[in-house]
């Protein structure tokens, strides 16, 4: 049986679409209450719902052979396991973000940066050489600039609307994300043929 | 009330767990004493430098460092293939003939805390040094294969690979060297796509190109060598894969080939390795739970040349994976008031005789009585 850890949320619903469409049984998850673990009806295949970095964590230990994440997880939280494929889901990007009209102290002097992924930013400033300090905020990052608590802010965004109703614009682009499978390193050993045709379902081949 | 615990990541082993630990590193210990290695002791604390020296590539934040009252940098030793290393350098020198060395001993590292994971685990190994090319790697490989069947694990395949292959590609295409390491870090994530867009943006030969990308892939079961065959640009690729084949007639002709799998997009961490690599993977464990290789470059880091192969076993990880069955008989002397000096006596004639026992006083003994954790007198 192959043990498939599925980030709870968007990328659990994109991720079952597609499997649906390629033939899977998910109609255990189609009728779910508040099951976390759920059995498909047709492949031998076992799904977990977790949040996004313990999916990371499952998928490192071997609990879980495979996971859907989004790579925004993975670069801020690293860990060992291979990452084999990039799917076309939970597609948005890391951008930074300053309060309309203050753009131009984007590159000017000491800046405050709130952020939920610390690590993301750290890099990414440390990269440009810029002089920041940043401060994590576990959610509502928007807040951060409009209520003074920094000067801007890293956060992941799809089209960019939240940002603009909080008064915000976007003055850099960090990096592209997507959603991706990650694979056990022993799983992909002792359970090759499974994990392989697995990625082979995702990628449609 | 004061409490005082031991800081996450550490843990106190107590009773079965610890009986069990000591005997299973004693089945170790005794099977690679049985191939003629020698039992080695280095300290647990050593010089920084001499980590520095090792890895080229040292993770600054994984190693735990304090200082000496000279103002050098000290660590808890990270590994025991690097100690070993430097010590052939210093107290084994001129000799010639190959040296066999074991070990059992912890290593510590700095983990993330709250992720299931130790500071301090238990390193079984050895390492052969001064015997270079196929015996040297035939004789360590069959010897952890052999560790395997004897710790009883069931359905253990053996991954082999050469990072030769790796190494004479990028050499033959002049990659620098943060090309290499992102190429290094690229495949041995396979990450497929990105492997492939950055391969893309390489300078190098088409050849050199469809190599790296499928290098991730090239795994599974012995055939995969002849395939891989095709896709050598030079000679020194060729001669890796040339060894490759050749273990694996040697491999075949023992009749071990049936644990045998192959992954040449194995690119290891340490960067100490020059040849043949091998780990082994068993259900139960995410990870590898013995690995090794060939480091014919590390040892004149520290002073002479020398070709050497070696492996190590996470004794902590099998831990879950091989039963035991704690079957000592153990005995209690029972004695009366005042009559402790009977009881030792009595103790001491057990143990004598090969036994062991624990004293315990009991009012209204008379004399001593001795009992048999599995019930009966004696």
């Amino acid at each position: 049986m192959l043990n498939v850890a599925l980030t709870k949320g968007r990328l659990e619903e994109d991720t079952m679409e597609l499997l649906k469409n390629r033939g899977y049984g998910i109609e255990e998850w189609e009728s779910k209450g508040r099951q976390l673990i759920l059995q498909d009806r047709k492949k031998n295949v076992r799904y977990f719902l977790v949040k996004s970095a313990d999916c990371l964590t499952y998928v490192e230990h071997g609990v879980a052979d495979v996971g859907v994440v989004g790579s925004d997880v993975m670069e801020e939280y690293g860990g060992d396991y291979y990452d084999m494929l990039d799917m076309d889901i939970g597609i948005c990007k890391f951008v930074v973000a300053m309060p309309k009209g203050k753009e131009a102290n984007y590159e000017s002097g000491h800046l405050k940066i709130g952020t939920k992924y610390p690590n993301v930013a750290t890099k990414f400033f440390k990269g440009k050489g810029f002089d920041v300090e940043i401060v994590k905020i576990e959610g509502s990052v928007e807040l951060g600039p409009i209520l003074g608590l920094c000067d801007a802010i890293v956060d992941i965004t799809e089209t960019g609307t939240t940002l603009k109703e909080n008064g915000l614009t976007i003055v850099d682009e960090v990096f592209d994300i997507n959603a991706k499978l990650i694979v056990n390193k022993a799983s992909f050993r002792i359970k090759r043929e499974q994990v392989m045709a697995f990625i082979d379902d995702l990628k449609g081949e | 009330m004061k409490e005082y615990s031991i800081p996450p990541g550490a843990r106190d082993l107590v009773g079965k767990e610890c009986k069990k630990k000591k005997a299973l590193q004693r089945t170790i210990e005794d099977f690679m004493k049985s191939w003629g290695y020698e039992e080695v002791m280095t300290p647990s604390i050593e010089f920084y430098k001499t980590f520095q020296t090792g890895f080229a590539r040292l993770l600054e934040e994984e190693i735990f460092k304090f200082f000496n009252n000279h103002g050098r940098i000290l660590t808890l030793r990270m590994d025991m293939t690097i100690p070993i290393a430097r010590m052939v350098n210093t107290r084994f020198k001129n000799v010639e003939k190959p040296l066999r060395f074991m070990y059992a001993a912890n290593v510590f590292r700095v983990q993330k805390e709250m992720a299931l994971k130790q500071h301090e685990l238990t390193d079984c190994g050895l390492e052969l040094i001064g015997k270079g090319g196929k015996d040297g790697d035939l004789e360590v490989l069959t010897c952890a294969l052999e560790l395997l069947k004897r710790l009883g694990l069931q359905n253990f395949t053996m991954e082999l690979g050469n990072i030769a292959l790796f190494q004479s590609a990028c050499d033959g295409s002049s990659l620098d060297r943060k090309e290499v390491k992102n190429l290094t870090k690229l495949v041995a994530r396979k990450s497929l796509k990105e492997l492939g867009e950055y391969v893309e943006g390489l300078d190098i030969s088409k050849e050199a190109k469809s190599f790296f990308i499928e290098l991730p892939l090239l795994c599974g079961g012995v055939d995969v060598v002849k395939y891989v065959k095709y896709l050598c640009f030079n000679q020194g690729m060729e001669d890796a894969i040339d060894e490759m084949e050749g273990l694996l007639g040697d491999l075949e002709d023992l009749g071990y080939l049936d644990l045998i799998s192959i992954d040449f997009g194995k690119l290891p961490r340490m960067d100490y390795y020059t040849g043949l690599l091998f780990e082994s993977y068993v259900k139960g464990v995410g990870g590898s739970i013995l690995s090794g290789g060939r480091y014919d470059a590390l040892l004149e880091k520290f002073g002479e040349a020398k070709p050497a192969i070696g492996f190590s076993i996470k004794l902590d990880d099998l831990m879950n994976l091989v039963p035991y069955e704690d079957e000592e008989e153990s005995f209690t002397v029972i004695y009366g008031e005042g009559e402790i000096r009977v009881g030792i006596k009595e103790l001491l004639e057990l143990q004598r005789d090969g036994r062991s026992g624990v004293l315990e006083e009991r009012a209204g003994t008379k004399g001593v009585e001795v009992v048999s954790n599995r019930g009966g007198k004696c």
